[in-house]
């Protein structure tokens, strides 16, 4: 279309971005002697996919995503559950206690999780759900509910309450107005809480570590650490993984990313 | 697109996550069998020592071990978290230096009736049996890899510069590595390490070939005072920085540089010398080739020439385990000559001496070191059962030599501070 | 005929137990709210509890289980801690130098791809990429890509002429704290890119056309109509942002370990290594204490800012 104002920046952008990305790939495909040269190569000399076979192989990658996959997906579903109304509590409903929500919300997000470590064990340990999926489906929902809750009241805030009152008009209840109206139209913002919960959990290593070990329910973030210690890096492996890591979700959010779009307020309140 | 959610897709939603949420446990016991957890905190080995877990379970009909593989950057939280909520693994496989501080905590069993007079005793090499005792001289574990730390250098370089074979004493090092430098090609000599991790061999190599070392071939005095800060020692480490400093022949990066960045400088064809544990024999193969470099001794100096001893990687019990002899059982199975070969093909020096004489170890890496470590005079004892050792090597050992490599430190105020840690640390073992 | 009447009666049970009036309305924000109060809670009461009680102690578990009570000790150690004050400082830093790039990058792309364009959809893919990427992994590639000897950068900026030899990044604390701001840019204006996204998508497109009725400029669009109704976003993605940055600890742990010479060990890492290497609990406790007081301070100030646009 000619519009530089937009592709110029964008562009510019998405060289930024999958300039990373493409080293990434790239380094993976190569062997490892090829790895280190100087001048860099920019393309491998002998294109290989070892790295990615022996990472399916020897680490039981396979297994490791399944684990992955099921923490993520479970962890964004209970979050979604417990944001959607509590973020709806928190944006139509005046209570006492408001700012004092509000605070526990802050130290929730403040503790490292240096400190939390400990605590949070020796909980689990009392609750005995330790080394289950349960204690990192638990644990992330924890950290992750503060700063959800607040970005879910954020984009409920901003839907006009008329809404609201106009589905409640034709015979809903709060809850129904919730879930009819008022949710579909804040759209955009539960699916980017769903990607937050999920790239996070997702990522997550120091938890994943220290509450679970048992191999069968270990993530793949821990096996991709695995790959480095004291006195070597497995480069090969650990780019492979990487980049294997990558995948899922990227089809989650190629599918996911045109709910981000907005269309279905238009007209609601006045139509 | 209109979407809109009814309430039976909200049932539906919370039905599915509800049955979801039930805790998914890990399977329980396989028969009979008692069930041991392993770790195994390595990136050597893994295959390896998964494949021998399952031999084990395959022929034993009591036990049945569970191996984990964790990252080994997360080996201290995770072992402390553990042991201090009472359900650490079993058995644990310990690196060198973690061994004295988790026996000073009272996470390791001591194994010392079992490890007296065994079979297991009497097929390890000497520096492995030291080891093993390095803590109150008592067995906490058996260790099964000797750590020694090697110099290497890229053959094809040499050759280039004309160089008969590699530096053996101190001045011959700076002469090479000068002749090896040539910053518009972006190649140096050697690459100094003033990064986090095992900086302290390298430093300490030259205060010791120019001072020499303690009483049993330690770093310290009969006094338990550390000798580094002694006038020649001192010396020493000015040779070291002027490398960096006035030499130049290690590239300007080096002074913040860690391990993966030497090997990496080196796999590059970048820098021509340098040093590190057995281990980096594999990395330099796979990266560089093995047929391009040697592995050979440090250089020496005045006062002799050494090769660090680490220490190594041991086997151990937990203290807190419910089923010690069980763990005994399996550490037995792994320390068979055969056995352990297969661990140590990617890694340290292997503690058995029967594995001395297999095939794979007439590798020509592995020449010098075997030779080595049959002879204790040459190596030099890390303070590796201090206290303090693993704060020392990745704290406070590269904050002081980047201080002084670069310039904001002279090399007086370094080995003093340096001399002053390790006898403090030292100390703290005799309370 | 359908009866208009309050909206609030006339309708049928929506839970099987019948609620009343009054009753739904008293009690409903805390139904919706409790769950999650109940969860946090999980992660703040004991962890509160704990890391006080532990403050107030000497504890090294490498030494042995014993907590030998020290009353306020590790307090008076703290204030004359030169290490806890320099890595207040370094955190700083760390934290303006993070979250203002990430920031300002994803607030100008999410304003890009609201507007329509070919493969807008593609890109909006594309662009979560690098936040996706695990921590380990972005710091192991960016530390390549900034390596002093045989890194990337390097060979560019020596291709185009801007340099003769290669950049010692991590020798100089200012190109040390460069080379994470631009790691963490990359892998964090992804999240201000989608936060903001999705913040701008709710407002109704018919706002905007009463404002271009009215005859304003695209700057004036932006600066009279987006901006205030994304404000609240915008200062809690931020706040938060801040405070989780702050925390932060694997991207500095992966590329400088801390270095050079302690310049990049802001207060969250130092913590980490004085529990973990150090193996000194109770005064690791001590500073997570310290921690939490800072940023519930810092928050208190910037939340005065957010008193003006939030409904409380």
């Amino acid at each position: 279309m000619g519009n530089w104002r937009i592709y110029l920046p964008i562009g510019l952008y998405l060289v930024f971005t999958l300039f990373p990305i493409y080293w990434l790939v790239n380094s993976a495909l190569k062997p490892t002697n090829e790895l280190f040269r100087f001048p860099p190569l920019y393309w491998p000399q002998h294109l290989t996919l070892q790295n990615f076979t022996d990472a399916w192989t020897t680490t039981r990658l396979g297994r490791l995503y399944v684990n992955s996959l099921i923490v993520s997906g479970l962890t964004c579903l209970l979050l979604l559950a417990l944001v959607i109304f509590g973020g709806y509590g928190m944006a139509r409903f005046r209570f006492r206690g408001k700012p004092l929500i509000l605070v526990l919300f802050l130290l929730a997000q403040i503790m490292p999780s240096v400190v939390l470590l400990v605590p949070l064990f020796t909980i689990y340990k009392h609750m005995g759900i330790l080394n289950t999926r349960m204690v990192l489906v638990l644990t992330y929902t924890i950290t992750l509910l503060p700063f959800s809750v607040l970005m879910m009241r954020g984009f409920f805030d901003s839907i006009p309450e008329e809404m609201d009152e106009a589905a409640m008009v034709d015979g809903c209840g709060r809850i129904g107005a919730l879930l009819r109206v008022v949710l579909p139209s804040a759209l955009p913002g539960v699916v980017a809480t769903t990607i937050f919960g999920f790239i996070n959990a997702w990522n997550e290593l120091v938890y994943a570590v220290i509450f679970i070990s048992t191999p069968t329910i270990q993530t793949l973030p821990v096996g991709l650490a695995s790959m480095i210690d004291e006195q070597r890096t497995d480069y090969g492996m650990l780019l492979a993984i990487g980049v294997l890591a990558l995948v899922p979700s990227l089809m989650l959010f190629a599918y996911i990313q045109r709910y981000l779009t907005q269309g279905l307020t238009a007209g609601a309140v006045k139509g | 697109m209109r979407r809109s959610i009814t309430r039976r897709d909200f049932f539906k939603v919370t039905a599915a996550g509800t049955g979801a949420l039930l805790p998914r446990r890990a399977r329980a016991q396989t028969g009979g069998k008692v069930k041991i957890s392993f770790l195994w905190p390595f990136v050597y080995a893994q295959p390896a020592q998964a494949e021998l877990v399952n031999q084990f379970n395959a022929q034993s009909k009591t036990i049945e071990v569970e191996d984990q593989i964790i990252p080994q950057t997360q080996v201290l939280p995770k072992l402390t978290v553990a042991f201090s909520g009472g359900i650490g693994p079993d058995v644990l496989a310990v690196p060198g230096s973690l061994y004295a501080q988790c026996a000073a905590s009272g996470w390791l069993e001591n194994i010392e009736s079992r490890f007296k007079g065994s079979d297991l005793e009497k097929d390890l090499l000497p520096p492995a049996v030291k080891l093993s005792r390095i803590y109150k001289n008592t067995a906490y574990g058996v260790g099964y890899a000797i750590a020694l730390y090697a110099m290497y250098y890229n053959k094809e370089h040499f050759k280039e510069a004309n160089l008969p074979g590699p530096p053996k004493t101190l001045d011959e090092f700076r002469d090479y590595a000068k002749k090896l430098t040539n910053p518009a090609r972006n190649r140096y000599g050697y690459y100094l390490l003033g990064g986090s991790g095992w900086a302290f061999q390298q430093w300490s190599t030259w205060m010791i070939a120019t001072g020499g070392l303690g009483v049993n071939n330690t770093f310290f005095d009969a006094n338990n005072k550390c000798i580094l800060d002694g006038p020649k020692h001192i010396a020493g480490v000015e040779r070291f920085l002027e490398l960096y400093k006035t030499d130049k022949v290690s590239p300007p990066a080096s002074a913040t540089g860690t391990f993966s960045d030497a090997a990496n400088a080196f796999n590059a064809g970048q820098v021509s010398l340098v040093f590190g544990w057995l281990p980096y024999i594999a990395t330099l193969s796979k990266g560089l080739g093995a047929d391009k470099f040697e592995t050979v001794m440090p250089p020496g100096g005045e006062a002799g020439q050494f090769i660090h001893f680490g220490g190594g990687d041991v086997l151990a019990i937990s203290s807190q385990s419910k089923h010690k002899d069980e763990g005994w059982e399996f550490i037995k199975f792994m320390m068979a000559a055969k056995n352990i070969g297969e661990i140590n093909k990617e890694a340290p020096m292997p503690a058995n001496v029967n594995v001395l004489k297999e095939k794979w170890m007439d590798n020509p890496h592995l020449a010098v070191p075997k030779q080595v470590v049959q002879t204790p005079e040459k190596l030099a004892m890390d303070p590796i059962y201090v206290p303090d050792y693993a704060t020392f090597n990745i704290n406070y050992s590269p904050e002081q030599i980047q201080k002084a490599l670069l310039g904001q430190q002279t090399a007086q105020q370094f080995a003093t501070n340096v001399a002053k840690f390790l006898t403090d640390s030292l100390a703290k073992l005799a309370r | 005929m359908k009866v208009v009447s309050a909206p609030t009666s006339a309708q049928p049970a929506r839970f099987p137990w019948g609620w009343g009036v009054t009753w739904q309305k008293r009690w409903l924000p805390y139904l919706l709210v409790g769950p999650v109060v109940l969860v946090v809670g999980i992660g703040v009461f004991y962890p509160v509890i704990y890391v006080v009680n532990l403050s107030l102690h000497a504890y090294s578990p490498f030494l042995g289980p014993t907590m030998r009570f020290a009353g306020a000790a590790n307090y008076l150690r703290l204030i004359a801690d030169a290490e806890f004050w320099h890595s207040l400082q370094a955190s700083a830093i760390w934290v303006a130098g993070s979250v203002i790039p990430q920031f300002l990058l994803g607030l100008g792309l999410a304003l890009l791809l609201n507007e329509r364009f070919r493969f807008r959809g593609v890109i909006r893919a594309i662009v979560l990429l690098p936040w996706v990427v695990s921590g380990v992994v972005t710091g192991i590639i960016w530390l390549w890509l900034f390596d002093g000897t045989i890194g990337v950068l390097n060979d560019l900026l020596m291709k185009a002429g801007l340099t003769l030899m290669p950049i010692p990044w991590g020798v100089q604390p200012a190109t040390s704290f460069l080379t994470l701001f631009v790691a963490n840019a990359w892998r964090g204006s992804p999240f201000f890119a989608i936060m903001l996204l999705a913040a701008l998508q709710s407002i109704s497109p018919d706002v905007y056309e009463a404002a271009m009725i009215d005859g304003a400029g695209r700057w004036q669009r932006f600066r009279y109509v987006t901006l205030p109704l994304i404000l609240n976003a915008v200062i809690i993605s931020t706040l938060l942002r801040a405070i989780w940055t702050f925390n932060y600890v694997d991207l500095i742990w992966t590329m400088t370990q801390g270095g050079p010479v302690n310049a990049t060990r802001t207060l969250a890492l130092n913590i980490f290594k004085v529990a973990y290497q150090d193996g000194d609990f109770g005064f690791a406790a001590t500073l997570a204490v310290a921690l939490c007081v800072i940023l519930l301070a810092f928050s208190g100030a910037y939340w005065q800012l957010n008193r003006f646009t939030s409904r409380d």
